[in-house]
C-alpha cells in the first residue's frame, strides 16, 4: 500500500502559467508571460503565488501584495478555476470536461505531452465562484487544516484526532506538504485516519455527455459489508440524470479505476493530500478523440 | 463476527493483483506525466527561493519607477473621481436652468393674464364712471 501512495505522492504535472498582460509594465519581454512548472498533483496551485511573484515582480505595473484593490485568480479557457482543489483533481476535471472519452482514460495519453495550462488573471471583484486569493500567508494552511478537520469528523465521528496533534505536529503536517516530505505526512496523517471509518470522505465531480458538470460530497456510510465503488452508484448519480456504473468511467488520481474496486481500500490508497477521496465520473461517447493537452 | 469476517474477506479480496495493477497504472501515469518535464523546470523543484539575483541599481530603479506608476495611477483614479463630480454638477446646472426657464415661461403667461384682466378692469370703470357722470349731468340738467 505503501509504493502506491508514494506513487500518488510523486505525481507531478507539467503546468504552464501565463501572465494577463495587464500584470506587466509595458515593453516587457514576452517570455517573462509564460512559465513553465512542474506542480505536484498533491498541493493546491496558490502554493505557487509567491513563486510568481518573485518570478514576474520585476516587471509587475503594480504591487500585487499592497494593493487591496485587485483580486487575482486562475482560468482555463476563460473558466475560473478553483484554487481550493488539489492540482491533480483540477487536471482530471478539466479533462474531463474537455474530453469525451473513447477508448480508456489511459490509451488517450499515450505519446503525448500532458500539460495543464493556466492563466493568471486579475479584476475589481472575483468570479462568484472562487474563493478569493488573499496575501495572507497562512490562507492556504488555515483551509487546509479546516479540510483535514472535517475528514477526521467524517471518518471517525468527531474532531478529537486532530484537534489532539500537538502545535509542532501542526507544522510538521503542513510542513510536508510544502517541502514534499512523504515521510511526515504518512506519519502524521495515519494519527488522525482509522482503520474502521464510520463514513468515507469522498468528493465526486461529474462530467455529463452533455458538457455539464457538477460537484457532489456525498455521505458514504461504512456498516455491514464493506461497499465496492458500484455498491455506492445509487449515492453518487442522481436518478434524473440517466447516468451509471455502465455509462461512466471512474477517474481517481489521473488513473482509471474499475467499479469492483471495495472503497475503503481505494480512500486509503489514493486519497488526497487534504484527506479527501476525489473520483471524476466522465461520460462515455462513442467516435471522439480526447485531447490531452490543456 | 461473520459480518466483520466477510469485510475482512471482501475488504482484501486478491489484494496484490489489486495493488500491482493500482502501482502500474500510476507508474504509467507518473512516466506519461513526466514526459518532457525538462521543459518545465521554471521553479527547479522549489517553491522559489533560487531566484537570479540582478543588478542592484537597475532594481532601485525599477522600484522608483514602479511607485512613480503606482503614484501616477492614484492620481488618475482621483482626477477622474474629481471630473465624475464636476460632470455631476454641472447637469445638476442643466436641470435647475431647465426648471428656471420652465417657471419663468409659466409666470411670463401669469403676467400677460393680468395684463389682459387688468385692462378689462379699467374699461370697466371708465365705462361705469362714464354712466355715472351722464347720470349725474342728466340730474343736474333737469334740476336746473
Amino acid at each position: 500500500m505503501d509504493e502506491v501512495k508514494r506513487l500518488v505522492w510523486n505525481g507531478e504535472l507539467n503546468v504552464l502559467v501565463s501572465i494577463d498582460p495587464s500584470f506587466l509594465m509595458k515593453g516587457s519581454p514576452r517570455e517573462i508571460a509564460v512559465l513553465r512548472i512542474r506542480v505536484p498533483r498533491e498541493t493546491y496551485l496558490i502554493n505557487y503565488m509567491p513563486f510568481i511573484w518573485k518570478k514576474i515582480k520585476n516587471f509587475l505595473s503594480f504591487d500585487p501584495l499592497n494593493d487591496n484593490e485587485k483580486y487575482f485568480w486562475f482560468e482555463h479557457n476563460k473558466i475560473p478555476i478553483s484554487w481550493n482543489y488539489p492540482v491533480g483533481v483540477l487536471f482530471d476535471g478539466l479533462l474531463g470536461r474537455s474530453s469525451t472519452f473513447a477508448t480508456t482514460f489511459e490509451d488517450q495519453l499515450k505519446d503525448e505531452i500532458t500539460i495543464l495550462r493556466i492563466r493568471l488573471v486579475m479584476g475589481d471583484s472575483p468570479p462568484p465562484t472562487i474563493i478569493p486569493i488573499t496575501i495572507s500567508k497562512t490562507q492556504v494552511e488555515k483551509y487546509w487544516f479546516h479540510q483535514w478537520k472535517q475528514v477526521c469528523f467524517i471518518l471517525n465521528g468527531s474532531s478529537k484526532g486532530i484537534m489532539s496533534l500537538s502545535v509542532n505536529e501542526s507544522r510538521k503536517f503542513w510542513s510536508s506538504i510544502i517541502t514534499r516530505n512523504f515521510h511526515d505526512f504518512i506519519e502524521i496523517s495515519s494519527k488522525i485516519s482509522t482503520s474502521r471509518p464510520r463514513h468515507i470522505p469522498i468528493i465526486v465531480q461529474i462530467f455529463k455527455a452533455s458538457g455539464i458538470s457538477r460537484i457532489s460530497q456525498p455521505t458514504i456510510r461504512m456498516t455491514g459489508v464493506n461497499p465496492t465503488l458500484k455498491d455506492i452508484e445509487e449515492d453518487v448519480f442522481n436518478t434524473d440524470e440517466g447516468m451509471s456504473a455502465n455509462n461512466c468511467i471512474v477517474i481517481c488520481q489521473g488513473i482509471e479505476i474499475p467499479w469492483e474496486i471495495v472503497l475503503c481500500d481505494l480512500y486509503f490508497k489514493l486519497r488526497s493530500f487534504d484527506g479527501f477521496l476525489y473520483i471524476t465520473l466522465v461520460s462515455i461517447k462513442n467516435n471522439d478523440k480526447a485531447l490531452p493537452e490543456l | 463476527m461473520k459480518v466483520r469476517k466477510r469485510m475482512y474477506k471482501r475488504g482484501n479480496q486478491k489484494p496484490s493483483v489489486m495493488d500491482k495493477s493500482l502501482i502500474s497504472k500510476l507508474t504509467d501515469r507518473n512516466n506519461k506525466e513526466a514526459h518532457l518535464s525538462e521543459l518545465f523546470q521554471d521553479n527547479n523543484g522549489s517553491l522559489g527561493d533560487n531566484i537570479p539575483n540582478h543588478d542592484d541599481a537597475l532594481l532601485n530603479t525599477l522600484t522608483i519607477l514602479q511607485q512613480e506608476l503606482k503614484s501616477k495611477e492614484q492620481e488618475i483614479r482621483k482626477l477622474r473621481e474629481v471630473i465624475g463630480l464636476k460632470n455631476k454638477n454641472a447637469e445638476r446646472l442643466n436641470d435647475e436652468l431647465i426648471s428656471g426657464t420652465i417657471e419663468n415661461n409659466v409666470l411670463q403667461q401669469k403676467l400677460s393674464d393680468l395684463k389682459t384682466e387688468h385692462s378689462k378692469l379699467v374699461a370697466k370703470f371708465f365705462k361705469k364712471t362714464e354712466k355715472e357722470t351722464n347720470v349725474m349731468n342728466t340730474e343736474k340738467e333737469r334740476r336746473d
